[in-house]
């Protein structure tokens, strides 16, 4: 009998988080200076997360061939660099809450998390370097190569989003949100994981083109149904600060669709609200733009935008998983696609 | 027959390209920012997604692409020492060979911790072997030449039907010992070593020798590997050769 998305995604992510997050521990020992340093640096991590990217990652590699500790540095690696970059978001979008708790930035201020945020990517090097004694030089320096590709698709994407808030862009299109989505998010959360997985397991960089798109798909159904989730998922679950992406105006393809929709009176509106830095914006005016987001059908919209990459993405999937033997691996990638769209 | 009688086309709807995303893949239909309709739809919100979808990951993939080709081109045409300094993929393949280099070295630094305690000032020292940062590339189509390196002193001898650059970086002044040069590698892993490279210890007076030779039809390209001192089984240094186009 087939397994399904709900059972087989969450027990592979929670195998393989295990994994990841006992090996985590290497890196992230207490030593001084503690207080306001290693102390800090090791508080995101152990908040959980579902440990999505290390999970993709060792899948894989392991569906092409490689055993899962070949997989283990790169996958600690991706969950540093994650965590790094989650520190220095939090930071730029001045965000209260990550993963159900206080951000590192509303507890210690602005320059002890950037601080971390530095010392979690260090750590991230460290554990990419750490590949050699496993995977050899040669692997080890192209995974680094891949690495650097990934973070910097990473900031230019990050650039992008931060360039709209600052500007206050209100034209944008669908497809200068995809490009975005592209660059910020897929590139690390499906992108590097799936090229990463598939390099260690065959040896080789040839072919790894193909998990652009693939990985492309994958990330912006994700990155789409993480930003509904923002505005109606379960309080309990869903661990940052509800319609926080309204009160930080930040341009998700709901936003957009809104500017494209409404009438001009009410972009007027919105283009004020959007002007104004997040502390000077009132609940009134979010309620109003969630309130004429339902009118207009955004979130629906953005929904339906959602199933059709994941579509995709199975399309995707298939070009390059069809001729590879059946696995509990290879099958957890597919069930990944449908699991995005059905996470609470 | 009057001008008033003429049958005359109706006034054109627009008498420019659309230039939209929104509208790209069905022209009329899309929510065009700014229309202040309040409740225009695109038809088909899936169909369009995918298709959207696909045109932006296809962009992005052409755009690498033609930066690729660009640089293969170049390489090809005029060879990478003969680019020109301006352009962007110029700076591109600049800033590549600058990193390439600053790896090279960190990456046997990383390999000298890594096989044991750093013995002094040589291994702390450690710079970059590549011209962007140190040694002294020898040019030459073939015959011999010789190379006054950091610590000591090398022939070099090239045989080569083609221009070549050979750099090298010893970091041992023990050049009786038979060093053993691994087979060059360039960074496309889809090109072939080059294998005949070799280290020849210095006997008496008569220097160390380095011996490189180019098959004709090797690609052009730079071609890296390191030089291991078998005693100690460590790095003692590195060679790089830059094959040019005929």
């Amino acid at each position: 009998m087939r397994t399904t998305a709900a059972e087989l995604v969450p027990a592979v992510l929670d195998e393989y988080g295990e994994l990841t997050r006992v090996a985590l521990c290497d890196y992230l020992r207490p030593r001084e200076p503690r207080r306001h340093l290693y102390g800090i640096v090791a508080d995101y991590p152990q908040r959980g997360g579902r440990m999505l990217r290390p999970s993709l990652c060792i899948a894989t590699a392991r569906v092409f061939g490689a055993a899962p500790e070949n997989a283990l540095p790169t996958a600690v690696a991706l969950e540093l660099l994650h965590n790094a970059f989650l520190v220095h978001d939090d930071v730029e979008d001045d965000s209260e809450e990550r993963r159900g708790k206080p951000t590192l930035n509303s507890l210690h201020g602005v320059p002890v998390a950037v601080n971390v945020g530095d010392a979690l990517t260090l750590l991230g090097i460290r554990a990419l370097l750490d590949n050699r004694g496993v995977l050899g030089p040669w692997l080890s320096m192209r995974l680094i190569e891949e690495t650097e590709r990934m973070a910097r698709e990473s900031i230019e994407g990050q650039a992008i989003e931060l360039g709209w808030r600052r500007d206050n862009a209100l034209h944008l299109t669908e497809a200068d949100y995809l490009d975005m989505v592209l660059r910020k998010t897929c590139w690390y959360t499906t992108i590097y994981p799936s090229r990463a997985g598939a390099l260690i397991g065959r040896g080789h960089a040839s072919g790894l083109e193909r998990f652009l798109r693939f990985g492309f798909f994958l990330g912006a159904a994700f990155q789409i149904q993480d930003d509904l989730l923002n505005l109606r998922g379960d309080p309990a679950r869903y661990g940052k600060e509800l319609e926080g992406d309204l009160w930080e105006g930040k341009r998700t393809l709901m936003l957009i669709r809104l500017l494209e929709c409404c009438a001009a009176s009410e972009r007027d509106r919105l283009g004020e609200f959007l002007t104004r830095p997040r502390r000077a914006r009132q609940a009134s005016d979010v309620s109003w733009v969630r309130e004429r987001m339902d009118h207009y059908g955004c979130l629906d919209h953005a929904g339906r935008v959602a199933h059709a990459l994941a579509g995709a993405a199975l399309h995707e999937y298939a070009e390059i998983y069809a001729p590879l033997p059946d696995s509990r691996d290879k099958q957890f990638i597919r069930e990944l696609v449908t699991w995005v769209l059905e996470r609470a | 027959m009057s001008a008033d009688d003429r049958v005359r086309r109706p006034p054109l709807e627009r008498d420019h390209p659309i230039r939209n995303w929104s509208s790209f893949f069905a022209p009329g239909n899309g929510a065009s920012p700014g229309n202040g309709s309040g409740e225009e739809r695109a038809p088909d919100p899936v169909a369009r997604a995918v298709e959207l979808g696909y045109a932006v990951i296809d962009e992005y993939i052409r755009q690498g692409q033609n930066v690729a080709r660009g640089v293969a081109q170049q390489m090809g045409d005029r060879g990478f020492s003969a680019m020109p300094p301006t352009g962007e993929w110029q700076q591109a393949m600049s800033r590549m060979a600058q990193l390439s280099a600053e790896w090279m070295g960190m990456w046997f630094e990383l390999a000298q911790r890594a096989m044991g305690p750093v013995d002094g000032g040589a291994g702390s020292s450690w710079r970059s072997p590549f011209p962007a940062t140190g040694g002294s590339p020898a040019h030459g189509t073939s015959g011999t030449t010789g190379v006054r390196v950091e610590h000591a002193r090398v022939r070099v001898e090239v045989a080569a039907a083609r221009p070549i650059e050979v750099s090298l970086d010893l970091r041992t002044e023990e050049l009786h010992a038979a060093l053993v040069v691994h087979s060059l590698r360039a960074v496309d892993p889809s090109l072939p070593r080059l294998t005949e490279v070799s280290f020849v210890p210095a006997t008496g007076d008569a220097p160390a020798v380095l011996r490189v030779r180019v098959p004709v039809e090797h690609p052009p390209g730079t071609y890296r590997g390191v030089v291991i001192d078998p005693r100690s089984n460590r790095p003692a240094g590195s060679v790089a050769v830059r094959v040019l186009p005929a």
